[in-house]
């Protein structure tokens, strides 16, 4: 799974439509929420609901740039991420991704899963599965919003998945800090999703082979 | 007397019939208190059985109810704690939360029938079957999450216008609807954030309360739940319901009683009600378990008791009575018989009262007579201990008399031989032979006077045994006799010889004169039992270290009882001849000699007497002191003073015959003056004399020449005792022979030197 991630960003890099050379990059830092340390029968829980508000713990935020009107066109080819379930976890447990990836499941436990969504912007029943479970269960993502994942089984497990509509996108690191290369020149919109209800949002001028700095209050 | 007793008679029949009515009292008291006891210990017991059989009855309907409340609330738990319901509260999902839970609760709820209506169908299937009405759930504020059109959740029971709560519980909760005749069991159990640890919705499940086991059923017991006021019952007329309704509204009103039991009635039959809240801590209305338990059974089991109990107590209390009237008789008996002899007794003593006056009376009479007959009592007894003493004198002045007769004989015989047969004189040696006899019969007749004396003493120690040759005595013993078992015999026709066997015998120790009296006595007593004549022997032999000495005769002979009895004092065969004394002086001195008497007697053959003496030590003094004429070498000047001439010459002749120069003199007072005026080296006195006795003169003398030595003649010489005669040296007893006056001689001028 590890290996994979690369690609995937190799992937959106290569369907960027901005400048191939000078890489046009935003970065710097949002700032998140504590982070909640709540265990129940030495579970950590990954992604914690309180009041209705959905936040990974730790807390990551994930920034990513929007256009002003209409969406980024879709990619030509499916674009496909991994969320896969390790040591009865989802790794990673936030999971951003572009409108219409799909989005497998693997299971590298040693047990069964039931992934399971309620979501309305996805509902999805994965059914129980083993390691071996050939083809790795997916779904494919193809409306905006916030899913929520479960496990029927492992009741502690959570994953969110962030359902975006640009292919501009990164998680940030648990300091709050971000870096996000290849954008394409221009005025856009960009945006910071710390919680499911807190989305920060900023106008942008990019130019290309810039570096600018926004940080996120 | 008669009067008297039919008084007493009266009086005991008062007392039977107390007694009687005091045990009956008892009895019925007794009889009472035991069966009251009794009924209440069986009936305690009963109750307590039936109490104990009652709550574990309602424990096992408890029990039953808790096992169904907690499968219920088991599944409740199942499903709120599934992520999938979890997901759709959560996850924004609330339009498939009912569908979810129905799959979930699928087993539990109601179906549908083909019409499409939604009935309930709470009598089928198994009596454990849980039966949900309907279910909902709540949201964080308690408000009831509809369900979605057409999606099935029950329909809410009448009088369940909402489930919505003012706040969502902690924990599950049990709580109670009622409808009219019905009482519905709820369950909220609360969605707890697996995060948040908060609850954030809660399932509502209406269900059914359990029906009865049908054990229970069968025997009559009765159970419900109690919620609100109502009281759900099966089989309870509706009258007995309301009033049980209240009944238990009111017990439940009570706060600090979550339990209790009670007596109800049902259909006029009696029942035991029980009852328990089963919800404490509830926010939703208290719910009561109700179980009532037939009592009619027991109830009749205790009349019947009751009056088993009841039967067994008259049948005691006859059986008290009956006994108390068989003891109350038997009692009172003795009382009777103490009524007649008191009231008899008391007769009595009136008479004896009237009659002590006379008698005391009498007494006085009496007592004088008696006194007059005591005294002559006492003078009568002391005339018989008198008469007693002298016939005890009697015969032994008689025993005394014989012996002394014995010793005349000799002398008698021999001194007529000499006087009527002058030819014997001119036979010298034969002369000096008669001579002797009689000197000897003579010696032997004072020494029986002086047993005599001794008689009344205890023998002394200073009785002194000699050497003894036993064929001098047996020679002499037999010519002593000669005049009686020769001369006397011979007169009366009759011949007795007597004759000596005589083997040699060393001496023996012992009174000589003593012994030849035991010889004397035997002969005599030989020649008494042969008045035909016969042959007495007279043997000595040696038996060791014994003196065998035997007389034997050929004459009558004794019976076993006479032979037994001969040795006896006083017993005679001879009557008015005999003194029954002889053979008991044998006996007695030969047991003062340490010897003993065998007697072998044979009727009509004769008897024989063996009489043993011990040898020991006969020869040490055989002849020890035999002062004599020679030893006296000092001629003395003695003085005499006797009353007696006869005495008086004799002491004289026998001493002037030693060579002494003598002086006499009649009386004291002569003695005395004649002392006075002459020089003597010894006086001889007799002690009983007129004017002045003889130890009074001594006495004198002794103040005039204390160195000259008194000899005290007396008859009495064994009465005396020298320390109480303080002027006499030697006291020398009468009668006195010249043997012992030499020796009483030589004492004297021992003590004077």
């Amino acid at each position: 799974m590890i290996s994979r991630l690369p690609f995937a960003y190799i992937a959106v890099l290569a369907i960027s439509p901005g400048g191939v050379f000078a890489d046009t990059v935003i970065e710097g830092r949002v700032e998140l929420p504590k982070a909640t340390t709540v265990t129940v029968v030495n579970k950590r829980y990954q992604v914690v609901t309180k009041g209705g508000e959905i936040t990974s713990n730790p807390p990551q935020g994930v920034v990513y740039l929007e256009k002003l009107d209409g969406k980024f066109p879709a990619p030509a080819t499916q674009p496909v991420a991994q969320m896969a379930q390790k040591n009865l976890a989802f790794v990673t447990p936030l999971l951003p991704v572009q409108v219409g990836t799909k989005v497998e499941f693997p299971n590298h436990d040693d047990a069964f899963h039931n992934i399971f969504s309620f979501s309305p912007v996805k509902r999805f029943d994965l059914g129980r599965y083993r390691p071996e479970e050939r083809p790795i269960p997916s779904q494919v993502f193809d409306a905006p919003g916030i899913v929520t994942l479960r496990c029927d089984i492992h009741e502690h497990m959570r994953g969110l998945i962030l359902v975006l509509e640009t292919p501009h996108f990164t998680v940030t690191k648990t300091d709050g800090t971000y870096r996000l290369g290849g954008l394409p020149a221009g005025h856009y919109k960009l945006k910071a999703w710390v919680s499911s209800t807190r989305v920060l949002e900023r106008a942008v001028d990019v130019k290309a082979g810039a570096t600018q700095k926004i940080d996120f209050p | 007397m008669s009067a008297n007793a039919t008084a007493a008679g009266g009086g005991t029949a008062r007392f039977r019939l107390r007694l009687f009515i005091a045990m009956t009292a008892v009895v019925m008291l007794v009889t009472v208190i035991a069966v009251f006891l009794v009924q209440r210990r069986m009936e305690g017991d009963l109750r307590w059985n039936l109490d104990r059989r009652f709550e574990s009855e309602f424990d096992a309907l408890l029990a039953v109810q808790d096992a169904n409340n907690a499968a219920v609330l088991d599944r409740c738990r199942t499903l709120v704690r599934s992520p999938r319901i979890h997901a759709a509260i959560e996850d924004n999902g609330l339009d498939i939360l009912y569908a979810i839970a129905s799959d979930q609760l699928r087993l539990l709820i109601p179906t549908r029938n083909a019409d499409g209506r939604g009935t309930v169908t709470p009598d089928s299937g198994e009596d454990s079957m849980i039966h949900v009405l309907c279910y909902r759930f709540l949201d964080a504020n308690g408000a009831v999450i509809p369900p979605p059109a057409g999606q099935e959740a029950g329909e809410l029971v009448t009088g369940l216008r909402s489930l919505s709560m003012q706040a969502l519980p902690d924990r599950e909760e049990l709580g109670y609807a009622t409808e009219v005749g019905k009482v519905h069991e709820l369950v909220v159990t609360p969605i707890i954030s697996t995060e948040t640890g908060r609850a954030i919705a809660a399932l509502v499940l209406v269900y059914q309360p359990l029906k009865l086991p049908a054990r229970l059923i069968r025997n009559g017991v009765k159970s419900g739940v109690w919620a609100q006021g109502h009281l759900q019952l099966a089989g309870c007329p509706v009258a007995d319901l309301l009033r049980l309704e209240d009944q238990v509204t009111i017990a439940c009103q009570r706060k600090d009683r979550a339990e209790g039991a009670m007596a109800a009635e049902i259909e006029g039959a009696p029942f035991l009600l029980q009852y328990k809240r089963l919800n404490p801590g509830s926010q939703f209305h208290p719910g009561v378990l109700v179980s009532l338990f037939p009592l009619g059974d027991s109830v009749a089991h205790l009349h019947l008791m009751r009056w088993e109990i009841i039967s067994a107590g008259a049948l005691l209390l006859i059986g008290g009575l009956v006994a108390s009237h068989y003891l109350s008789a038997r009692l009172s008996v003795p009382v009777e018989k103490l009524a007649i002899v008191s009231s008899a007794n008391a007769e009595q003593r009136d008479r004896a009262e009237a009659a002590l006056d006379v008698t005391n009376e009498e007494l006085r009479v009496r007592n004088t007579e008696l006194q007059t007959a005591l005294a002559e009592l006492k003078e009568t007894q002391q005339r018989v201990i008198q008469q007693e003493r002298l016939r005890a004198l009697g015969q032994m002045a008689s025993g005394v008399a014989h012996d002394f007769n014995n010793a005349l004989v000799p002398i008698l015989g021999f001194s007529e031989l000499l006087k009527l047969s002058p030819g014997v004189l001119a036979d010298r040696e034969k002369a000096t032979s008669y001579i002797n006899m009689i000197h000897t019969a003579a010696g032997d007749a004072a020494k029986v006077v002086s047993r005599l004396k001794q008689f009344y003493r205890k023998q002394d120690e200073d009785d002194a045994f000699e050497a003894v040759d036993m064929e001098t005595l047996v020679r002499q013993a037999i010519t002593l006799t000669q005049p009686k078992w020769k001369d006397q015999t011979q007169a009366k026709g009759a011949t007795i010889r007597v004759e000596p066997e005589l083997n040699a015998v060393p001496p023996v120790l012992g009174d000589e004169s003593a012994l030849r009296e035991v010889l004397t006595n035997l002969i005599f007593n030989a020649v008494d039992a042969m008045p035909a004549g016969g042959v007495i022997k007279v043997r000595t032999r040696r038996d060791g270290n014994f003196a065998i000495l035997e007389v034997a005769d050929t004459g009558t002979g004794m019976t076993e009882e006479v032979r037994k009895r001969c040795l006896e004092p006083f017993f005679t065969t001879k009557g008015e001849r005999g003194t029954g004394l002889g053979l008991s002086m044998v006996f007695g001195i030969v047991q003062r000699h340490g010897g003993t008497v065998d007697i072998e007697s044979e009727l009509g053959k004769g008897t024989t007497f063996i009489l043993r003496q011990p040898l020991q030590g006969a020869h040490a003094t055989a002849n020890a002191i035999v002062p004599d004429a020679a030893a006296m070498s000092r001629n003395l000047g003695i003085l005499v003073v006797d009353d007696e001439p006869q005495v008086r010459d004799f002491l004289s002749a026998a001493l002037v015959g030693d060579g002494h120069r003598v002086e006499v003199a009649g009386d004291g007072v002569d003695g005395l003056r004649r002392f006075r005026e002459g020089i003597f080296d010894l006086v001889v006195t007799d002690k009983a004399m007129p004017g002045m006795s003889g130890d009074q003169m001594a006495s004198a003398m002794k103040l005039m020449k204390p160195g000259t030595p008194v000899i005290l003649l007396t008859g009495f010489g064994q009465f005396l005792d020298k320390t109480d005669l303080p002027g006499i040296d030697v006291l020398l007893s009468k009668p006195v022979g010249i043997q012992s006056l030499r020796e009483a001689l030589t004492t004297a001028l021992r003590h004077a030197v």
